[in-house]
């Protein structure tokens, strides 16, 4: 991790003097990441494509005011979660003024990417049905490997709290797999 | 036999038990129970599944991330044009009402300035010419003395 950290540290550095190249290597190492967790608000490819290209654009433009009293990936994934959630609060303004035929469309075209990729479809309803908290404390924790007080420095909580979270997580899944396999 | 508390188990499975008794006490469990074996195991299959969830990038999404920076230094360009044409209008306004403002001022200023003079004049001569005025005239010995 320590490791890690200096790594993004020297990137950061070499690109503030200059060097665009650094910023694309870290452009690289993280944009996967962000995207798999923009995804898990969104629910679309598109949107969430959109916002990392918001998110980095905003962390290519304030890389300076990095104070660097965290980690290059906490203080990322900050940026994220406040990015998915202001993007959460946008939809749910607009979400009145969708039709009823577009919401139809959008379940058939769900409907058919469902079909089309079981493991994929059924991961999807898993993270659909996860209150935001525990979704976000679960994924930070399993697929980026953080440690609970990494995870509570970014979503703002403590240790205790998300550690809660992700019991809730396991078992509101264990639930859900329970229901939908028998 | 007594169960485990299920969220010891998710502490256990995430490796946040820091003392080394209780995680071996755990582990000793998980061994001999059949039910919380079944919650330890459940939880590493959720994990997998979560930890192999992936969103396959269809785009170069670099490329992409170039293009909308370009955009993005393009717009700040024009904005910062469009404000500064903004304010250099808006003062060019202010300068023509000042001088405006200045013209017809001194054109009043100079009518007024007309205006009491003759009207100052005018008054004091009709002034002298009064009853009042003859009174008072009336009362001054003339005569030298």
């Amino acid at each position: 991790m320590e490791k890690n950290n200096s790594e993004d540290f020297n990137l950061i550095e070499q690109f503030l003097n200059g060097d665009e190249n650094s910023f694309k290597t870290l452009f690289e190492k993280y944009s996967q990441r962000v995207l798999s967790l923009v995804y898990s608000y969104t629910k679309n490819y598109d949107d969430a494509k959109d916002i990392t290209q918001e998110i980095f654009l905003k962390v290519y433009n304030s890389l300076e005011n990095f104070k660097k009293r965290s980690s290059f990936s906490t203080w990322l994934y900050r940026i994220t979660l406040n990015e998915s959630i202001s993007f959460l609060r946008k939809m749910k303004k607009e979400k009145n003024l969708v039709s009823i035929d577009e919401v139809n469309e959008i379940e058939i075209q769900n409907n058919s990417n469902d079909q089309n990729n079981y493991d994929r479809g059924l991961m999807e309803k898993i993270l659909l049905s996860l209150p935001e908290n525990q979704k976000i404390a679960f994924i930070l924790a399993k697929k980026e490997q953080l440690s609970y007080r990494e995870i509570g420095k970014i979503m703002n909580i403590s240790e205790k709290a998300v550690e809660s979270l992700i019991y809730r997580a396991r078992e509101n899944i264990r639930n859900f797999l329970k229901n939908e396999l028998g | 036999m007594k169960h485990l508390k299920k969220s010891l188990i998710s502490k256990y499975v995430d490796n946040m038990i820091k003392d080394q008794k209780t995680n071996d006490a755990i582990k000793k469990h998980l061994d001999e129970c059949v039910e919380c074996r079944q919650v330890y195991d459940s939880y590493i299959k959720i994990d997998n599944f979560v930890k192999n969830f992936n969103v396959d990038i269809k785009d170069d999404l670099y490329l992409e991330f170039l293009n909308r920076k370009i955009n993005h230094s393009k717009t700040k360009i024009s904005t910062f044009r469009f404000s500064l044409s903004f304010a250099l209008l808006l003062s060019l306004i202010f300068l023509l009402s000042f001088s405006l403002t200045l013209f017809t001022g001194r054109k009043n200023i100079l009518k007024v300035e007309n205006y009491t003079q003759n009207n100052v004049i005018d008054k004091s001569f009709s002034n002298f010419l009064s009853d009042g005025y003859s009174d008072i005239i009336s009362t001054v010995d003339w005569t030298e003395k």
